[in-house]
């Protein structure tokens, strides 16, 4: 199964979701952001070199904590890289291990629409601001139209009571609020998923319930 | 189905120009298939072919009772005939299309611009040039020289900015543009197999190449017109002495 975490605006923590998402999923995680890499890497090839025909998918894949494929961190990389490959990578992956998740960059450019074309399922993340949401719904848009079916929207960052109610019925897929917690923030960095770091957090229950409401597609 | 074909040479490309008409009451798939010596070149966006082309030739719906026209280039000389109806087939079902390939196509290229790579190799270079208009220099060198010679009257301020050094930066700038761009290619023609696999690679693949010949085409003639130029200038500024006698005579 391969599921695309997107979002139209960039800094909503789509990234943190995506880590965290295959932590509760014990799936690989694909750095997809092919010009502005956030997940962490080890030496070793990168999406880069798998985009480039330099590696081959499953070569490129990193254990640790969340199995993770890297992505490059230079942009004579990103210029490199063939995204048309990006499909026939994907599905090499999640014919290794099973379930795959690709944190998509931000935008609707074609990084974009490649992972959502091959995407059983759509994650959309969103940050609980009216803003935030205009661009999701533009994103939904999109997965609708290379046929992803949105299985959750993540309303990541969540302090007070959530819109769920208005998000549930603008983007029609289950809402799932993440609260802010600083431990969130940091998992990426020290590569502690929150599942793992504070399984009895609320953190950690969002997340487990995201995975549910996917592996119900 | 009712084909009818024209074809046209242009230069080293045929041009191949189908009419269909679909005289049933039925949408119809059709395959036309190239007969030239060469492959098809599709039409492309974002690098990936349309839908429904390859390099064997275009597959199209008609739909019931109409007409389509269609048409393609091909890197060979004119045959009789240079296309004919492969297959026509009912077209009730869409074609099963790449998603993949759709996305590509219609959305924006994801890749950085090449100018962002930094450096001055080869690569920003080409970028630079095609940004920046073509034959823009020498329109305006040509337009700066020849209404003054045939209106010799007009009083023109003298005590303009003396040739500033950047002015020459910027010709220089532009002579070193093209330099690296014929540095390149003659480095592709002389390499060997090897190196000029490595040679493309780093020039952005062969879609950059070919329209590195497409701009060397253009510094061809931007380079002739800017000597032109500049030999009429030297002929001019032989020829003019300013009357200083006569104006010393004056003050």
């Amino acid at each position: 199964m391969i599921v695309a975490v997107a979002s139209g605006k960039g800094g909503v923590g789509k990234s943190t979701v995506a880590y965290n998402l295959a932590a509760a999923l014990s799936a690989v995680v694909v750095d997809g952001d092919l010009g502005m890499a956030n997940l962490p890497a080890d030496r070793g090839p990168t999406l880069h070199d798998v985009l480039a025909g330099r590696a081959a998918a499953c070569e490129a894949v990193q254990p640790g904590p969340v199995t993770v494929l890297p992505c490059g961190r230079s942009l004579a990389g990103a210029r490199a890289a063939d995204v048309s490959k990006l499909s026939d990578a994907l599905a090499a992956v999640e014919r290794e291990y099973g379930t795959v998740v690709i944190d998509c960059p931000a935008g609707l450019r074609a990084d974009v629409g490649v992972p959502l074309s091959v995407a059983d399922a759509a994650v959309l993340v969103a940050a609980p601001e009216p803003f935030a949401l205009a661009d999701a719904l533009r994103t939904r848009e999109l997965a609708r139209e290379l046929d992803a079916p949105l299985a959750a929207v993540a309303l990541n960052r969540v302090v007070d009571e959530p819109p769920t109610p208005t998000v549930r019925s603008t983007l029609g897929a289950p809402v799932e609020a993440v609260p802010a917690d600083p431990r969130l923030g940091r998992s990426i960095e020290a590569e502690a998923p929150i599942v793992d770091a504070a399984s009895e957090s609320e953190p950690a229950a969002a997340f487990a319930s995201l995975a549910d409401q996917i592996e119900r597609e | 189905m009712e084909l009818d074909w024209s074809q046209e040479a242009a230069g080293p490309v045929t041009l191949v120009h189908a009419r269909l008409q679909n005289e049933r009451a039925t949408d119809r798939r059709v395959s036309l298939r190239n007969c030239l010596d060469g492959p098809v070149l599709p039409p492309r966006r974002h690098g990936v072919p349309e839908a429904g082309w390859d390099r064997e030739g275009p597959t199209t719906v008609v739909p019931a009772g109409e007409r389509v026209a269609i048409g393609y280039a091909c890197p060979a000389p004119p045959a009789d005939p240079p296309v004919v109806v492969d297959e026509v087939t009912a077209a009730e079902a869409p074609t099963s299309d790449d998603t993949a390939a759709t996305a590509i196509r219609e959305l924006g290229d994801h890749r950085p611009p090449r100018a962002v790579l930094g450096g001055g190799s080869a690569e920003s270079a080409i970028d630079a040039a095609s940004a920046e208009p073509v034959n823009e220099r020498p329109d305006r060198e040509s337009q700066d020289s020849e209404p003054s010679a045939d209106e010799p009257s007009t009083p023109q301020p003298i005590d303009e900015p003396p040739a500033s050094g950047s002015r020459y930066d910027g010709l220089a700038d532009r002579l070193d543009r093209s330099r690296t761009r014929i540095r390149t290619a003659e480095a592709l023609a002389a390499a060997g197999v090897v190196d000029a696999t490595a040679l493309l690679e780093t020039n952005g693949g062969l879609q950059s190449v070919e329209s590195l010949g497409a701009t060397l085409d253009a510094d061809a003639r931007e380079l002739r017109a800017l000597a032109r130029t500049a030999s009429t200038l030297a002929d001019r500024a032989a020829a003019a002495a300013p009357p200083i006698e006569a104006l010393r005579r004056l003050s």
